[in-house]
């Protein structure tokens, strides 16, 4: 095992501080918003909230917009698992996974909601933090573990999913029926995505010794319809209020990409 | 096989470059570590076969490619066993009688003969040209797409083919083969060729021992099997036709339009209604020869048979051809002297004014002494009726009581039969009416069919029975071309070309459009002639026949191959591929085609240029071809600023243009630059429009200058040919005029019309008659062409003296 760096431990806390913030602005009215709320206010409404909080009544009464605004009458309990299996470690992805769970960690504890990082079970935040930039968290897939059920906590699993189809749909089902409900968020290098390699090349597996001298342009089509082939099957396997989101580790804002999660996340 | 230059096989050596090529690249290849292998995996199997079997075609072509380059280099050779006597030429008389049609358990002679063709052209010299000719009653030769008559033995090989073959229904006759004969020696013009008659020798070739034919090819003789003829009778009795004498066998009746009745197994007798026109089938019984099987019989009807010969008044004319068609055994004629014409089927003699409409069928036989009708010339032409484009097709009008068949045919005036003593081949001259707008000269029936003989009899009367036998077939079905489509045939292995089914009758059952044809078939003979005993011409020698032309053809099959495999690689790389496969099929004959015009001399032709002249022009060149080494292109007509480009220029028709002062410098400029004007007087005549607007305008281009006699011991007469004499298809001057400058002949008048005495119509008969003296003044006027052509590359060269003693010898001879 690796030794703790203090240096990336506190690079990576800034990074982390630095985006929850940025999000934390974007989330005034999230802050408070989600499932299981309580009515608490009207507020004038501004463009850009969301419509389907506007009380159409009060607007027929008075001919102005009002916004619903909600109190939270219960916390959340994250649970965050970060896949851990090689082809993580390709590009930038293992760091974007545990930048995400970092910043979702951070947002959780000034929201005061319960979180924990698989499979530490810790609570406290350095320790989640240095676990994350130590990459000793998380799961490997391949070794077949199980996640200690909740029936009260939301699991965000973070990975490329790259995983034996069956194992993939045995593992959501079974996250489904263990947890209040089942966030994935597939993390693929912006070469995965788009598979824009134009020559012959050996294409060889993290994961194993594997080889294949493929023909970049000639696997593209093929490549990337079993990117959606594989994209959907998650997608159909999760039922709400379970979600599904798909991001880049690199070219995009992960403020972005988080606050987006949330919205999605919120409005099922 | 061997190689010419084996020197070059150490260049073999080369084939290792690409082999470490394809090493090299193997360990430059990118290696990449892939997070979605996963993704990869699943579809590696089939993806990774396919880039390895690229990898090894790269490979394997490279190989090849480098291979073929040492290989043209090397030059190999084959040797091949070819006839002796064929090194001056060939001529494959094939017999495409009726004999052809029989057929043995092994297949059909047709087969047979097409095994046989193809030996024969195997067995020729690479660089003998040679001929194919089609034997039956008559001989018919055959061109190649570019009108060439003449080719090799593998230019034939890659042309020919059974369905363009002309069989005919017709029996093979020795008069035939001597047609055939006669047409390859004048095709050869004396030189020493090879025959080949490939033939069952059906006993109708009669003694073919003392023919002088070089070599026969005889093909397995059929067992003697005539076709089965339906042996029943029919009557016609109460409007019923009573057939009788049916032998147990499956009758269909096909009654048009496209009807086909099956009417069971039959036996003994059978009653029908009388219709229009109808035919029993008799189908084969199983395991029957196919020749013998399908029968049709032709059911009797009544109202067709009737025919009334009209004429306003009686002439020897309408008696001849009233007695004519009296002696048919199945028409009946009814005579009919001025009134209007009653009945359904009318042949009108000699023209009416009176409307044709209550006529159910109109054939006209025009009469030239009609006074509206186009001035005649003289009394040796046919002549056809003013005023309708196409005298040979029918037409249609639409009344109230249905449609009116018309089938116009402006034969000729048998009255003025006797008067055509002079015709050689049977064509008259159409010349002088060619321009006319309302009237258009054409023969009144094909004329091939028409031999030199003059009487009546032979040649008038059965081709008349023939063609109102095949009008009372038709009866209301349009003739108009390509109408047939063959069913089936009999024996019916291989398919002939249906322009040559309708031209030739091949037998068989035919859909015209909705309706049907049949052409019986007739027996094949009973007896066959026995092969000569002394087969002579079988002498062969070795010869190397270079394999670098077809080594060039791999190499850019290979080089393709090695593009679209590189592409195959690339961004729409498949587009690409397909392109560029596809791509040279549109280019590469425009390419040949601009490679090979500007190897060949331009001729070109002033404008309005006669279009017969010009095609004969064109005939004239194309034959050049098989003559000489020297490559003329096809005329084409000439603007004058580009009149530097041709090396002679020919003027034939009716009116000289007239040219502007700066068109006249452009052509006096082209003529004391080099250039040569032909001009050829179509009419034959003297004092013509023509020859006043070419002398109105040499007087302009060329000053002080004038047409002078070309004495007959100049160059000209010397330039391919050795000539004492002018010719022309009319011989109304005993010489070619021309104008000189600076010692050359930079103007040509023939006033005789040399170009119609040598054209040809599409089937290879000259089509206009050449007087006095016949077939030579064809071959002189040829001749005199060929000198003209050659006079335009070669100047005085025959006038040096070296040629003198050649020139002598000929002379004496």
């Amino acid at each position: 095992m690796k030794a703790l760096d203090e240096a990336s431990l506190v690079e990576f806390a800034k990074t982390v501080e630095l985006t929850a913030s940025q999000l934390l602005e974007g989330f005034h009215v999230s802050r408070r918003g989600g499932e299981g709320l309580e009515f608490h206010s009207l507020l004038s409404y501004s463009p850009g909230e969301d419509v389907r909080r506007i009380d159409w009544r009060r607007y027929a009464s008075s001919d102005r917009l009002f916004v619903k605004k909600f109190e939270r009458e219960e916390k959340s309990n994250w649970i965050l698992a970060i896949d851990r299996s090689p082809s993580m470690n390709y590009g930038a992805k293992r760091d974007w996974a545990s930048r995400w769970a970092g910043v979702i960690i951070f947002l959780a504890q000034i929201w005061g909601d319960r979180w924990q990082l698989v499979p530490h079970w810790t609570n406290e935040v350095k320790g989640a933090f240095e676990a994350l930039t130590m990459a000793t968290d998380g799961f490997k897939p391949e070794l077949n573990p199980t996640i200690e059920s909740q029936a009260t906590g939301r699991l965000i699993v973070l990975s490329d999913f790259f995983w034996e189809r069956e194992f993939l749909e045995y593992s959501l089902k079974n996250w489904q029926a263990d947890f209040k409900s089942v966030h994935c968020v597939q993390i693929l290098e912006p070469q995965e995505a788009s598979f824009d390699f134009k020559e012959t090349i050996e294409f060889r597996d993290l994961e194993s010794s594997d080889r294949l001298i493929l023909d970049g342009q000639a696997v593209k089509k093929r490549y990337l319809v079993e990117l959606t082939n594989l994209q959907r099957m998650i997608q159909s396997a999760l039922v709400e209020p379970s979600t599904w989101t798909s991001v880049r580790s690199s070219g995009e804002s992960i403020e972005l990409q988080i606050q987006k999660f949330f919205e999605v996340l919120w409005a099922s | 096989m061997g190689f010419l230059t084996s020197i070059f096989l150490w260049s073999l050596a080369g084939l290792s470059v690409p082999i470490l090529i394809a090493l090299w690249n193997r360990r430059r290849r990118l290696q990449v570590d892939f997070g979605g292998f996963y993704l990869l995996r699943r579809i590696m199997e089939v993806t990774k076969r396919r880039i390895q079997i690229l990898q090894w075609l790269k490979l394997l072509n490279r190989l090849l490619l480098l291979s073929l380059l040492i290989g043209i280099f090397a030059e190999p050779y084959k040797e091949q066993s070819v006839l002796k006597d064929a090194s001056g030429g060939f001529a494959l008389i094939l017999d495409v009688g009726r004999v052809m049609q029989g057929s043995h358990p092994q297949g059909t002679l047709i087969d047979e003969q097409w095994k046989k063709v193809l030996e024969a052209l195997r067995e020729m010299p690479q660089n003998a040209q040679g001929v194919v000719l089609f034997v039956s009653e008559k001989c018919r030769s055959l061109k190649l797409e570019s009108g060439r008559m003449t080719a090799t033995g593998a230019e034939w090989s890659k042309y020919l083919r059974p369905e363009i073959f002309m069989y005919t229904n017709e029996a093979t006759t020795s008069g035939g083969l001597q047609d055939c004969m006669a047409r390859a020696d004048s095709l050869f013009d004396g030189k020493s060729y090879l025959r080949v008659f490939i033939s069952p020798l059906p006993s109708t070739l009669g003694n073919i021992s003392n023919l002088g034919l070089v070599r026969f090819m005889p093909l397995r003789r059929p067992e003697v099997s005539f076709i089965e003829k339906p042996q029943v009778q029919q009557e016609i009795e109460n409007s019923q036709v009573k057939i009788s004498g049916i032998d147990d066998r499956d009758v269909s009746m096909i009654r048009p339009p496209q009807e086909r009745v099956s009417l069971g197994r039959l036996s003994g007798n059978l009653d029908l209604p009388l219709t229009e026109r109808a035919w029993l089938l008799f189908e084969r019984p199983q395991d029957a020869d196919p020749w013998e099987g399908a029968r049709l019989l032709p059911l009797e009807y009544l109202d067709s048979q009737e025919i009334v010969l009209w004429a306003a008044e009686e002439t020897p004319g309408y008696l001849s051809l009233l007695a004519a068609l009296r002696a048919h055994p199945r028409l009946k004629v009814v005579r009919q002297v001025g009134g209007s014409p009653v009945g359904d089927l009318v042949i009108v003699y000699g023209g009416m004014n009176q409307s044709l409409e209550h006529i159910k069928r109109v054939w006209i036989f025009q009469s030239p002494e009609r006074p509206s009708f186009y001035p005649i010339r003289d009394q040796k032409q046919w002549t056809s009726g003013a005023g309708f484009s196409d005298t040979r097709r029918s037409f249609q009008l639409k009344v109230d009581a249905g449609s009116i068949f018309v089938k116009r045919y402006g034969l000729f005036d048998p009255d003025r039969f006797e008067t055509l003593e002079s015709f050689e081949d049977g064509a008259p001259s159409l010349m002088s009416v060619l321009d006319s707008t309302n009237t258009i000269w054409l023969t009144p029936f094909d004329l091939e069919d028409l031999s030199t003989d003059l009487s009546l009899e032979p040649t008038f009367i059965p081709y008349l029975y023939s063609k109102l036998e095949a009008w009372l077939q038709l009866k209301d079905h349009d003739l108009s071309e390509g109408f047939a489509k063959a069913v089936w045939l009999m024996p019916g292995r291989v398919k002939p070309d249906p322009q040559i089914l309708q031209e030739l009758k091949w037998p068989g059952i035919y859909e015209m459009g909705a309706d049907f044809l049949t052409i019986d078939p007739i027996p094949y003979p009973s007896e066959y002639l026995d092969p000569p005993a002394a087969v002579t011409g079988q002498d062969y020698y070795v010869e190397k026949v270079s394999l670098r032309d077809w080594l060039m053809k791999l190499l850019v099959g290979s080089m393709a191959i090695e593009l679209i495999l590189c592409l195959l690689a690339a961004r729409f790389g498949w587009l690409i591929a397909l392109l560029m496969t596809v791509g040279p099929g549109f280019l590469l004959p425009q390419m040949t085609l601009a490679s090979t015009v500007t190897e060949k001399v331009a001729v070109g032709t002033f404008e309005p240029m006669n279009p017969q002249r010009r095609e004969a022009l064109k005939q004239l060149i194309r034959d050049s071809v098989f003559l000489s080494n020297l490559e003329f292109q096809a005329p084409q007509p000439v603007q004058i600023s580009d009149l530097w480009k041709n090396a002679v220029v020919f003027m034939s028709g009716d009116q000289m243009p007239s040219f502007s002062s700066s068109e006249r410098q452009k052509i006096r400029e082209y003529l004391e630059s080099g250039g040569l004007l032909v001009f050829d007087e179509p009419l034959a005549s003297v004092g013509t429009a023509f020859r006043q607007g070419v002398e109105r305008e040499l007087a302009q281009i060329l000053p002080g200058r004038s047409l002078e006699a070309i004495p007959g011991d100049d160059v000209i007469f010397r330039t391919f040919y050795l000539l004492s004499e002018v010719s022309g298809r009319r011989l109304t001057s005993p010489q070619i005029e021309g104008i000189k400058l600076d010692k050359r002949w930079v103007v040509l008048f023939s006033t005789n019309d040399l170009l119609g005495a040598i054209l040809r119509s599409s089937l290879g008969d000259y089509t206009l008659s050449v007087a006095p003296y016949g077939v030579m003044q064809r071959t002189l006027s040829q001749r005199l062409l060929m000198n003209f052509l050659f006079y335009s590359v070669t100047i005085d060269y025959k006038d040096d003296a070296i040629h003198l003693p050649h020139i002598l010898k000929r002379r004496v001879k």
